[in-house]
């Protein structure tokens, strides 16, 4: 296990220049305001003198390293500041509804993986056949479609012309009655509550935006799946075995997969990225409560606490997800856990 | 020219992305001369004939003020492009520099520049551009200047690995000793060996960097309406979707697919061009 741990720890500290790149960066951010910080604050009609005092309590009349230090202060608190819009602070605003993003996101990148690994795992193995082409074709298209647009076909096509799937305004019917919240995954907490029909329209809800969203990740995804099982399959140990007379089911899922399996977790992290971005649309098309429909509502508002405050939490959760990524990737590949 | 000839003989090889160029020239096309092929006019409101679905006079319809959809994605073309190749060219520039710098020095440079980079790409991309806009101003130049940050990492990545590949190579140590100085050699005998990967690197940027601005209208950040622009059109059409009013949101969402689509299309094959050509 200790070479386990002290890969862990080293992936860790490669990750940390940019964690603190990342602090840096939100703080300018907090600091780029349009305008006085202080004149916004105050609110509408602000005197001299309110300002002036919100000048002392937001640090302004500090040099620039006291401010970034009571930044990382607060940060290290959990204080990301008040929102202007619904008056609770910006953290407990995000942590309630974090679980509605998570929930799609996840069940968004499960879709995705499991259409595109067996399609590029396809295309690999009957190159040039038309299995390839559609590989191919999924793989350029996909990266095509805006996110928005993705969704607000589905909705089209599933809601208006077939009826089959619900109205795209939120996660449960209007007049459905939400089980007791445990997990704060709809889904999830449906099930611990053994309310089957609130289940069902969970799960009716949640599939389309999933399908669009997992339209972002799959054209990447399929892609790299393709290519590193194109070159395992033509390596020289796969050769080796394939001499060995090895069944071929057991060559392809299970020596050439494992070995292509690395590249595409390497993508899983940076497909991330693109998920947790088309997220912030999708929610809006679909009237998804996540912390992607919570930014939207604090930028119309020009609640500015509650936008920097949700790219710093995605940010982190983004920087969360590659070291949870790189930990596995340590442990899945033997080269990196021996350190070679 | 040696990428001339190579370019002539894989567009000769394959037509798919010979096909694409010639879209994505008569987009240009219309993009510059839009204003002089449109019938109507992008701005007038006709209350009379508003969400007329697609007919021969309106063949994409009318929006819910009695806008003609047609008009305004071909004025939106000019708007989208610009923002676009403007993003990515400023993108290509400080990623150019940023990138020759870190790869020809190496040392603290390089590792400065690396850091700015993985700061950048901590971030998902389309969040950290939104946290830009929000932060800046919402306006077109900064939709330009969010899009063109996020895209930096991409150029100076491709831009240090190439001159980093070539640094120590035999024509580069011949331009020293004939006395040139290191910058000398960096700009005139370095940099240009770059210039192809560097084009293809602008060429598959160039659709994501569409979709991430058309995204941000999408959100309301940047463009405002009335202005037409592929994203703010489909956001303006998007809640005519569940009432059945397709047509608002689907032709300038079909537009913004097909430009991107020729581009990711047109770089792919470019990039596979230049490979053979590496390889050769």
């Amino acid at each position: 296990m200790a070479p386990v741990f002290s890969t862990i720890v080293t992936r860790l500290a490669l990750r940390l220049p940019a964690l603190i790149g990342v602090v840096l960066v939100s703080f300018a951010l907090t600091r780029l305001l349009p305008g006085d910080p202080a004149v916004y604050f105050a609110g509408a009609a602000p005197t001299p003198e309110a300002i002036a005092d919100l000048r002392r309590v937001l640090l302004l009349d500090q040099p620039l390293y006291v401010q970034f230090l009571s930044y990382v202060r607060d940060l290290v608190h959990g204080n990301l500041g008040r929102s202007l819009a619904t008056g609770q602070p910006v953290v407990q605003d995000l942590s309630s509804r974090l679980p509605a993003t998570l929930e799609l996101t996840l069940a968004a990148m499960t879709l995705a993986l499991l259409i595109a690994v067996p399609l590029g795992i396809a295309g690999a193995r009957h190159k040039g056949r038309p299995v390839d082409h559609v590989c191919r074709l999924v793989s350029t298209g996909a990266l095509a479609l805006p996110a928005f647009f993705t969704g607000l076909l589905l909705v089209f096509l599933f809601y208006y012309l077939l009826g089959l799937a619900p109205a795209p305004l939120g996660r449960l019917a209007p007049m459905a009655f939400p089980p007791p919240e445990r997990t704060g995954f709809m889904i999830v907490d449906a099930a611990l509550a053994r309310d089957w029909s609130v289940l069902a329209d969970a799960v009716a809800h949640l599939v389309l935006p999933a399908v669009a969203l997992a339209m972002a990740a799959i054209g990447p995804l399929t892609r790299v799946t393709r290519g590193a099982m194109l070159g395992v399959l033509s390596s020289d140990f796969i050769r080796a075995a394939r001499g060995y007379d090895l069944p071929r089911w057991k060559l392809v899922y299970v020596y050439a997969l494992r070995n292509a399996m690395l590249p595409v977790l390497t993508t899983i992290g940076f497909v991330f990225s693109f998920l947790i971005s088309a997220n912030v649309v999708i929610e809006k098309v679909f009237s998804w409560p996540g912390i992607g429909s919570y930014a939207l509502e604090a930028l119309v508002a020009s609640d500015y606490a509650a936008v920097q405050g949700f790219v710093l939490a995605v940010a982190t959760l983004y920087v969360l997800i590659n070291i949870a990524i790189d930990i596995l990737y340590g442990i899945v590949d033997v080269r990196v856990r021996l350190g070679g | 020219m040696a990428i001339a000839e190579a370019l002539r003989d894989g567009f000769r090889r394959d037509p798919l992305t010979t096909a694409t160029a010639a879209f994505l020239g008569a987009v240009c096309v219309m993009a510059v001369l839009g204003p002089m092929l449109a019938v109507h006019d992008p701005y007038t409101t006709d209350a009379a004939r508003s969400l007329r679905p697609p007919s021969w006079s309106t063949p994409c319809g009318t929006d819910q003020v009695g806008r003609d959809i047609c008009t305004r994605i071909l004025y939106a073309t000019r708007l989208d492009l610009f923002i676009a190749v403007s993003a990515v060219v400023i993108a290509m520039l400080v990623g150019s520099v940023l990138g020759s710098l870190a790869g020809y020095f190496g040392g603290w440079i390089d590792r400065l520049t690396m850091w700015l980079i993985d700061t950048i790409m901590a971030f998902p991309l389309f969040v950290l551009a939104m946290g830009i806009v929000a932060a800046l101003g919402s306006s077109m130049e900064n939709i330009i200047y969010a899009t063109a940050i996020v895209n930096v990492p991409f150029y100076a990545r491709t831009v240090r690995a190439e001159i980093n590949q070539r640094r120590e190579a035999g024509f580069v140590e011949a331009a020293r000793i004939a006395g040139n100085g290191p910058f000398r050699v960096l700009i005139y005998h370095l940099f240009p060996t770059a210039i192809p990967q560097l084009a293809v690197q602008m060429t598959l940027t160039m659709g994501w960097a569409m979709l991430n601005a058309a995204s941000l209208s999408f959100i309301g950040l940047g463009i405002r309406p009335p202005t037409p622009e592929w994203g703010i059109m489909v956001a303006e059409g998007a809640s005519f979707i569940i009432t059945g009013e397709w047509w608002v949101a689907l032709f300038p969402g079909i537009a913004l697919v097909l430009v991107v689509l020729s581009l990711n299309l047109l770089g792919d094959g470019l990039r596979d061009m230049i490979d053979a050509r590496e390889r050769r």
